[in-house]
C-alpha cells in the first residue's frame, strides 16, 4: 500500500491506461460485434460455425494468443488490443444474437404490419428490446476485459499489469497486492456501473 | 372510401404442396365489416396478409381503393392500413401513448397533434387517460387489445386489417370487446376485414361473411344470407344453420325495429339497447306479460321490437 501513497501519480497513470485499454477494445469489439450479431440472426445457418470458431478463440492463453499476433502488431498496446477484441467477440456476439432472438415476433410483426421500414424496426423495435441482453454481454466482456489487460503490461501496453509483473520481478508483495487490489476493484466499477444501466434501461 | 378486392389470387408456401389460397376472388366492400370464417388452415389468415403485403400472392392481384398493392410502397402501403393481430404485439419498451403514437410519428405529425390523437383514442376505447403512461406489461389481455385497436386507428386509415383480436381473450371480455368494435364501427365506418374462426363472433360482427375451406371461397354471404342458403353441407355444418335462436341470435334489434306507438311504450315494458341481438330481445319477451321490447339508444327509447317482427325476421343488411 505504501507505493500508492509514495507515487499516487504513478498508479493514476496505470489506472488511466488500464481504463483506456478496456475501453477502447470494448468499443472497438462491440463495433464489430454489433453487425456480426445482427447477420447471424439475420442469417441463422451460420450461427453454429461462427461462434465455434469465436468459441474456440476464446480457449486460447491470453498470453499465447498476445504473442501470436504480435508479428501482425508488434510490441504494444496494439497487439493486447487485439487479442482483448477476439476475446469480446464471443461474449457480445452471443448475446446480441440472444437479444435479438427474444424479441417477441408478434411485436416484430406489429412493427412491420405497421410500415417501419427495415432500419426503423432493427432501431426502434430490436435494438432497444435487445439492448437488456446486450449490455449484459457488455458487463461480462468488461470484466473479462479488465482481468486480461493486466497480461498486456508483458507487451509494453501499460495498465495495472505492470504493478504485478514489477512486484514479481522485484519481490515486492506490496506492489502485487495493490495491482491486484486495483483491477479487482476496476472490474466491480464495471460490474456495477452497468448492472444499474441494465436496470434503469429495463421496462417497468 | 377505399374498398378492399382480391382478384383471383392463390398462393402456396414454400415447402409445401398445398396451394393456401386457391384462385379466391372477393370484395370487400368500403366501410363495411367483412369476416373472414374457417377452420385453421383455411387460408384465411394468408389472404388477409396479402392485403398490407406481409404476404404476397404467387399469382391475382390485390386491390386496394382500385389499385394494385404490389404498385405502391409497401411502408407507404402499410400506414395506410391499421393492422391488429391476436398476439396484439405491443412494443414493451414503450408506453401506451409511445406505442399508439408509432404511426402517426412515423408520418411526421407535430408533438400537439400526436397528444391529442392519443387523448382522443384511449377515450375512443375506454380506457382512462392515466394509462397514457403505463407499460403493456402492466396491462390485463383485454385492455392491452384496446390498445392494440387504438394503435391500429392512430392515423385515421380507412381499412383496418384484424386478424383474430380477441382469440386469446376470455369469454366476458371478448363479448364486450365485440360490442365495442361494432360501437366504434357504426361511428367510424372502416373497411374492416376480420379474420376468425369463431362463428359466433363472425355472425355478431360481420356485414358481410366469407366463409373459406382449404384455401378456396365457399360463400360470401350476409349472417342471415348465410343461415337461410347455405352453399353446401359444409357452410350449413359450420354455421349451425337450422337453429332458428341461433339466427336471430345474430340480428341486431335494429333489423327489426319499428316505431313505438304514438302514446309511448306500456310502462313496464323492458328496455334494450340498440345493437343487441335478437335472441336477447326474445328472452326479454318470454317474460310472462310482455307483448314487445322498447330499443333505447342511450338511455332514449328510439323504437320497440314485436314478437310478430321477431317471427318474420328478414336478411337485410342493419345499416
Amino acid at each position: 500500500m505504501s507505493f500508492l501513497f509514495q507515487y499516487p501519480q504513478v498508479v493514476l497513470r496505470l489506472i488511466g491506461q488500464h481504463l483506456v485499454l478496456t475501453l477502447s477494445a470494448l468499443s472497438i469489439a462491440l463495433l464489430i460485434a454489433l453487425p456480426l450479431g445482427w447477420a447471424l440472426y439475420r442469417w441463422p445457418r451460420w450461427r453454429t460455425p461462427v461462434l465455434g470458431v469465436l468459441g474456440v478463440l476464446y480457449t486460447i492463453p491470453s498470453l499465447a494468443l498476445m504473442i501470436l499476433l504480435l508479428p501482425w502488431f508488434g510490441l504494444n498496446a496494439r497487439s493486447v488490443i487485439v487479442a482483448l477484441i477476439l476475446y469480446n467477440q464471443v461474449i457480445l456476439v452471443r448475446n446480441i444474437w440472444v437479444g435479438l432472438n427474444e424479441v417477441d415476433p408478434a411485436a416484430l410483426e406489429a412493427a412491420r404490419g405497421m410500415g417501419m421500414s427495415p432500419a426503423q424496426v432493427l432501431w426502434r423495435v430490436q435494438l432497444p428490446l435487445a439492448l437488456p441482453a446486450i449490455l449484459a454481454g457488455v458487463r461480462l466482456g468488461a470484466v473479462v476485459t479488465v482481468a486480461i489487460a493486466t497480461i498486456g503490461a508483458r507487451f509494453g501496453s501499460g495498465g495495472l499489469g505492470v504493478l504485478l509483473f514489477d512486484g514479481v520481478a522485484q519481490n515486492r508483495p506490496d506492489k502485487i497486492f495493490l495491482g491486484a487490489l486495483l483491477v479487482s476493484a476496476l472490474a466491480l466499477v464495471f460490474q456495477v456501473g452497468l448492472q444499474q444501466l441494465e436496470r434503469r434501461l429495463r421496462p417497468a | 372510401m377505399n374498398g378492399i378486392r382480391f382478384e383471383q389470387v392463390s398462393k402456396t408456401y414454400p415447402n409445401s404442396t398445398v396451394q393456401a389460397v386457391q384462385q379466391v376472388s372477393l370484395e370487400a366492400l368500403p366501410g363495411l365489416f367483412l369476416v373472414l370464417l374457417g377452420p385453421s388452415g383455411c387460408g384465411k389468415t394468408t389472404l388477409l396478409k396479402m392485403v398490407n403485403r406481409l404476404q404476397e400472392p404467387d399469382s391475382g392481384r390485390v386491390l386496394l381503393d382500385g389499385k394494385d398493392v404490389r404498385s405502391l410502397e409497401v411502408t407507404a402501403l402499410r400506414r395506410r392500413i391499421g393492422y391488429v393481430i391476436q398476439q396484439v404485439g405491443l412494443f414493451p419498451h414503450m408506453t401506451v401513448a409511445q406505442n399508439i403514437a408509432v404511426v402517426p410519428e412515423l408520418n411526421g405529425w407535430t408533438r400537439a397533434r400526436i397528444q391529442a390523437r392519443v387523448d382522443e383514442l384511449l377515450d375512443m376505447v375506454n380506457l382512462p387517460l392515466d394509462f397514457r403512461n403505463r407499460y403493456p406489461a402492466q396491462l390485463s389481455g383485454g385492455q392491452q387489445q384496446r390498445v392494440g385497436l387504438a394503435r391500429a386507428l392512430a392515423a385515421d386509415p380507412e381499412v383496418l386489417l384484424m386478424d383474430e383480436p380477441f382469440g386469446a381473450i376470455d369469454a366476458i371480455t371478448r363479448t364486450s370487446l365485440q360490442d365495442q368494435l361494432l360501437e366504434l364501427q357504426r361511428r367510424l365506418h372502416k373497411t374492416v376485414l376480420f379474420v376468425t374462426h369463431d362463428v359466433e363472433e363472425a355472425l355478431r360482427l360481420a356485414d358481410q361473411i366469407a366463409v373459406l375451406r382449404q384455401g378456396r371461397l365457399v360463400q360470401v354471404d350476409t349472417p342471415c344470407g348465410l343461415l337461410n342458403q347455405p352453399a353446401d353441407d359444409f357452410v350449413r355444418q359450420l354455421l349451425n344453420s337450422d337453429d332458428r335462436v341461433r339466427q336471430i341470435g345474430l340480428m341486431r334489434v335494429e333489423t327489426v325495429m319499428t316505431p313505438l306507438p304514438a302514446e309511448g311504450a306500456p310502462p313496464g315494458q323492458p328496455e334494450i339497447a340498440l345493437g343487441k341481438d335478437l335472441r336477447q330481445a326474445l328472452s326479454l319477451m318470454l317474460r310472462p306479460g310482455v307483448q314487445a321490447v322498447t330499443v333505447v339508444e342511450q338511455g332514449r327509447p328510439v323504437g320497440q321490437v314485436t314478437f310478430e317482427a321477431l317471427r318474420s325476421v328478414g336478411c337485410e343488411l342493419p345499416r
